[in-house]
């Protein structure tokens, strides 16, 4: 897996790529740790999940992190995840904190 | 039917113990969703041996039961160690700020197996999977 942020003004893409796993994770979180620092500059954060195939819970631990981190003004997006990625998500109570759409224009 | 087989107890060798599980459920089982799910409680067990257990082997084996049950069991010779009373409680009608960032992976096994045991005997934990599957789920 590959992750990049890319900002555009207040608008923060990270793009998640294959499995995110108990391996992967981390390097995630590291990718966060950046965003969550300068956090009044972040409005909207979006996790890309088109490309994303499998999600383990410590990658769903790195988008409650986030989402915790980041507060109540910043709303976070799950973008383009297929129907097993979401499973996992609706599975653990998070997908109520997240605004899931099939695709961002932003 | 996989029975007692050795792996070193090392995330490393992740992939093929995932692998070998796939292999042998998947081709039973007919919705995505659930071999997805299944993966992904394989993967928070056999994490949680690699890091935690203190063994150098852990030992998969999984049968079909009854046509519609699979019967999974993981072991290893590690501390004694029961994840199945250590796991926390996780609300998932709690607000994002009360969520706890652990015991995720806990909470996700047990609730998608249909039971789980644990047990230490042999020198050895056992962490037993039961999954019924519906007639429609299986094939």
């Amino acid at each position: 897996m590959a992750t990049y942020v890319q900002e555009i003004g207040e608008i923060s893409k990270i793009k998640l790529h294959g499995h995110i796993d108990a391996s992967i994770a981390p390097a995630l979180m590291e990718e966060l740790k950046p965003l969550i620092a300068d956090k009044d500059k972040v409005k909207k954060l979006v996790f890309d999940a088109t490309d994303l195939e499998y999600i383990a819970s410590a990658g769903i631990r790195a988008v409650v992190f986030a989402k915790q981190k980041l507060g109540g003004n910043v709303e976070v997006f799950l973008v383009g995840a297929n129907e097993t990625i979401l499973d996992v998500f609706k599975m653990t109570g998070i997908d109520k904190f997240l605004t899931i759409q099939d695709s961002f224009e932003g | 039917m996989l029975k007692d087989v050795a792996f070193p107890a090392v995330r490393e060798k992740l992939p093929e113990m995932l692998d070998l599980l796939s292999n042998e459920v998947d081709p039973h089982i007919l919705q995505d969703k659930w071999r997805n799910r299944l993966r992904v409680c394989f993967e928070e067990i056999l994490v949680n041996i690699c890091d935690y257990s203190g063994s150098d082997k852990l030992y998969i084996s999984c049968e079909l039961i009854n046509n519609n049950t699979f019967r999974f069991e993981f072991s290893d010779d590690g501390m004694p160690y029961n994840p199945l009373e250590e796991a926390p409680e996780v609300d998932v009608d709690a607000g994002i700020d009360e969520r706890r960032i652990g015991g995720l992976g806990i909470f996700l096994y047990t609730t998608i197996m249909t039971k789980m045991e644990y047990n230490y005997s042999n020198g050895r934990n056992h962490l037993i999977a039961l999954k019924e599957f519906s007639c429609e789920e299986v094939d």
